[in-house]
């Protein structure tokens, strides 16, 4: 959490978690956005605030007009919307100040070089992104695993047939 | 950008990293590949490096000296001259009427470094003439120095924390290493990938809990009552080495006398855990072939705390859980240099390297090394730190020298503590930050900052390791040692250092097991693990291999006592117990996390009470509303965070907090053997706030008060001294 609040400790960002520390009694995980294929989030966001770019969803955090539609729609809690003052100007001049509304969601950290934050400064190497690749690979896997799983009882059943 | 090689100023791991500096200014820090920490760091180390720009988030850094020319006067910016003239004067003048034991001075176990350190214990040794010196391990793990010397010798870790993850078992009491010690944490997680058994025994599911293999939800305050048990069942199930008890301890008839009416289930009561599970947990522990308890505050801030430790030992010992490399005791400390003030002689009764007071043949040692009559060095032990509100209060103690440490945050019984530094005549506070307890001060003196100057340090398992200076000193800083130096100077008794070099050469001429860790061992990522008496030796990883104890007769001595139960039970009117904890992101006093952008925003004032969701139910609290605390000695603002991790019957408050203070309601009662204060157990009751928008603003408010009190204070410093009349 500290990694990604230095990470958007900017102008123009807000300084706050994008990832979350969930604790029950059996777990402690932090809870971030998955970057769904069918983002309820983008569908319901009304500004384009939130759009795919690749295979992330990304962050326009100007668009936003905190709304909350994504709050309610993100099924893992991956959104929020926090508001902060920022100066209305007229050149050098400060007009006014007036509470901006901001999306909170994790933009994978696509603006900065070296990949999440996060996943550098975990010690325990608890956080990892995974990609189209690793998923092909976790499926190829299974997939090999669900296989040898099967072997001892197509053996049994060719000896029975013999 | 430039890097400058450091070590980490949070806990005792003894992370090595860099500091990057851009234009002067410390800009981020990047882990180097140290013993401990392999190139990883916790979030502190990672963010915590700001508060050396001062950041003015919390409360400002002190530039320049300042003094109160009397009780009660505003503070005044004045030159150093004035400044270490005045506190001279001051200082001589009480030692004059009161004699040297009327002084008071405490170390700092954090940024400064041992040599920072032994230059005080000697201003206070051989120029004021008093052994009044402690360090803040009074207050956290001072009964496992205590216990430990009486056991087994020295009062220290027995394993290496790089070794943690080789044991086949981890046994965890009363030690939250996930919050205290991130990256000891990792090596526990490791330990456990290597197929290592991990118990637990906490009254809360800390993290560590998660992956043990018995968890034990014991009773708060039950400790000595669950470690005679645990004794008990070894002996009773055979489970010891008699081989080992006859060869290398000694006592074990008495031990014996008092162990053995401590069944599981005679405790079982008092402790909260089923006999058979505790068994099991007793067998997995002497039976694995290499095992190591871990144990921090939840053992030493209790009224047993020294008794536990004692006890503690004791189960390593008859089950020969000790002495090798991955079986031994494993007491992790808590602050980055806590174990440095303990080795430096920041201790009421032992000179530098262990060396009692007592004896005439150590006097004689040092007193020649410093040049004074043997006579001028004190063979009395001195105060210790929790003796400095009675002490004032019944006219002992008359001046108070405070070096880097905030007494009024971390100590138990805000209220009285108070009071002691406002009665106290003459109250010096060398800090870099306008900390509460600075604010009381008559004399202010600006030290340099962690960042600022080089030293050693020693990690919590006796490693020496050095830091060097990223910044120059801001304002006018002086390096600690420097001002102990010249105050000591005008004094009467002259001292002068070139660098920290030459102070730690001394040290090691003095301190026989620390003779060979020199300055060119531990320069870059290098290291030094005492005890290494020669310059070939290539330091100790694991103290009494081979059940050689540092015992005069070189064998542990098995030592027993009765149960008590602890001095504040909950009652009708405070009917939870209130234990303080620790909070991740922030450390100590927080007058350096809390002045760190990115940690001050991952958690903030007025902090938390936590609390199991059947007692917030009972009494309307729902998450994060803010709550009122209360116990005998005092009220405060806070914010509920409902845990089921957290046991029924008991609160949590983690003692980072200056609004929602946990010290304002703990009290001050202390284990008699060490001084430690029974800071895990008193009585207290949580009230609900009706009227939450009310209560916002009132925390806020605090807040905004107390931050406009402590700036208000250092602003002293920002109006130079008059020029002085040519």
């Amino acid at each position: 959490m500290a990694a990604c609040i230095e990470k958007h400790d900017v102008a123009g960002d807000a300084a706050v978690a994008r990832l979350n520390l969930a604790e029950t009694i059996k777990v402690s995980a932090p809870i971030v956005c998955h970057h769904c294929v069918d983002a309820p989030c983008v569908n319901a966001c009304p500004q384009g605030a939130l759009f795919y770019d690749g295979d992330r969803v990304a962050v326009n955090m100007d668009r936003c007009i905190g709304c909350r539609s994504c709050v309610m729609a993100c099924p893992y809690g991956a959104c929020d919307v926090v508001s902060r003052l920022e100066s209305v100007v007229l050149g050098d001049l400060v007009l006014a100040d007036k509470a901006v509304a901001k999306v909170i969601k994790c933009d994978l950290c696509a603006d900065v070089a070296g990949g999440p934050r996060c996943v550098k400064a975990c010690p325990t190497n608890g956080l990892r992104v995974v990609d189209q690749d690793d998923l092909k690979n976790m499926a190829l896997d299974r997939r090999r695993a669900a296989a040898e799983s099967l072997e001892p009882m197509m053996g049994s059943t060719v000896y029975e047939l013999v | 950008m430039e890097k400058h090689m450091a070590v980490c100023p949070y806990c005792g791991a003894g992370c090595k990293l860099n500091l990057l500096v851009e234009n002067g200014r410390v800009v981020g820090a990047e882990g180097l590949d140290g013993v401990t920490n392999e190139g990883e760091l916790c979030l502190k180390g990672m963010s915590g490096y700001d508060f050396i720009n001062d950041t003015k988030i919390l409360t400002p850094r002190i530039l320049h000296p300042m003094i109160r020319r009397h009780k009660g006067a505003e503070l005044e910016r004045v030159s150093w001259d004035e400044a270490l003239d005045f506190a001279a004067q001051r200082l001589m003048e009480i030692k004059a009427k009161y004699g040297p034991d009327s002084i008071m001075l405490t170390g700092s176990s954090r940024g400064p470094g041992n040599e920072a350190n032994f230059v005080m214990q000697k201003f206070t040794r051989a120029c004021v003439g008093t052994n009044n010196i402690d360090n803040c391990a009074r207050t956290c793990h001072g009964p496992s120095v205590i216990g430990l010397i009486d056991a087994v010798g020295s009062g220290a870790m027995s394993v290496s924390i790089p070794n943690m993850e080789n044991a086949d078992c981890i046994f965890l009491f009363g030690y939250n290493p996930s919050a205290s010690h991130p990256i000891v944490a990792r090596r526990i997680v490791k330990a456990k990938e290597k197929g290592a058994k991990i118990i637990v025994a906490d009254p809360r599911l800390i993290e560590t809990a998660r992956i043990a293999d018995i968890y034990m939800p014991i009773k708060n305050g039950c400790n000595l009552a669950f470690m005679n048990a645990f004794a008990n069942v070894i002996i009773n199930e055979g489970l010891e080495d008699r081989a080992f008890i006859e060869a290398h301890t000694t006592g074990y008839d008495e031990w014996w006398e008092v162990i053995k009416k401590y069944t599981p289930e005679a405790v079982q009561d008092i402790t909260g855990i089923d006999p058979e599970t505790f068994r099991k947990a007793v067998r997995m522990y002497a039976t694995s072939e290499n095992s190591i308890i871990g144990w921090g505050m939840g053992v030493t801030q209790q009224r047993q705390g020294v008794k536990t430790v004692h006890q503690i030992a004791a189960i390593a010992c008859i089950a020969n859980q000790i002495g090798r490399d991955y079986a031994g005791l494993a007491p992790v400390r808590g602050q980055n240099n806590v174990q440095g003030s303990c080795d430096m002689g920041m201790w009421p009764d032992l000179y530098p390297g262990y060396q009692s007071v007592k004896d005439p043949e150590n006097r004689a040692k040092f007193a020649k090394a410093w040049g004074v009559r043997e006579d001028k060095l004190s063979l009395e032990p001195g105060f210790k730190l929790t003796d400095l509100p009675h002490g004032v209060k019944e006219g002992k103690i008359h001046a108070f020298y405070n070096f880097g440490e905030d007494p009024l945050q971390t100590e138990p019984d805000s209220a009285d503590m108070k009071e002691t530094l406002e009665n106290c005549e003459f109250v010096i506070s060398q800090d870099i930050f306008m900390t509460q307890t600075t604010a009381y001060a008559d004399v202010v003196f600006p030290g340099t900052s962690w960042g600022e100057h080089d030293g050693v340090f020693s990690a919590s398992d006796r490693t020496f390791q050095r830091f060097t200076a990223a910044v120059p000193p801001k304002g006018e800083c002086k390096h600690d040692w420097q001002i102990f130096s010249e105050l000591s100077t005008r004094m009467g008794y002259p001292m002068h250092y070139e660098d920290t070099k030459e102070i730690w050469d001394e040290v090691r001429e003095l301190c026989p097991n620390f003779y060979g860790a020199t300055y060119e061992k531990m320069e870059g990522v290098g290291h030094a693990q005492w005890p290494i008496p020669t310059l070939e030796c290539p330091g100790t990883p694991t103290l009494f291999k081979g059940g050689k104890f540092n015992t005069p007769d070189g064998k542990a001595r098995l030592l027993a006592a009765e149960f008590d139960v602890p001095t504040e039970l909950p009652d009708e009117e405070f009917p939870l117990v209130l234990c303080t904890v620790r909070e991740v992101g922030h450390y100590s006093c927080r007058s350096m996390t809390g002045n760190c952008r990115v940690l001050s925003l991952l958690a903030d004032e007025p902090g938390f009470v936590n609390i199991n969701p059947a007692d917030a139910q009972k009494r309307g609290i729902k998450q994060d509303d803010l709550v009122f605390v209360k116990s005998r000695r005092g009220k405060v603002i806070t914010r509920a965070n409902v845990s089921e991790r957290i046991n029924e019957g008991a609160v949590y408050m983690t003692y980072q907090w200056w609004i929602g203070k946990c010290n304002q309601l703990t009290m001050h009662v202390t284990d008699p053997l060490s001084g430690t204060p029974e800071d895990k157990h008193s009585a207290c009751q949580v009230e609900a706030i009706e009227d939450q928008v009310w209560a916002e603003r009132h925390a806020q408010q605090l807040y905004a008060d107390m931050k406009d009190w402590l700036a208000g204070e250092a602003s002293a410093q920002d109006v130079a001294p008059a020029m002085a009349l040519a």
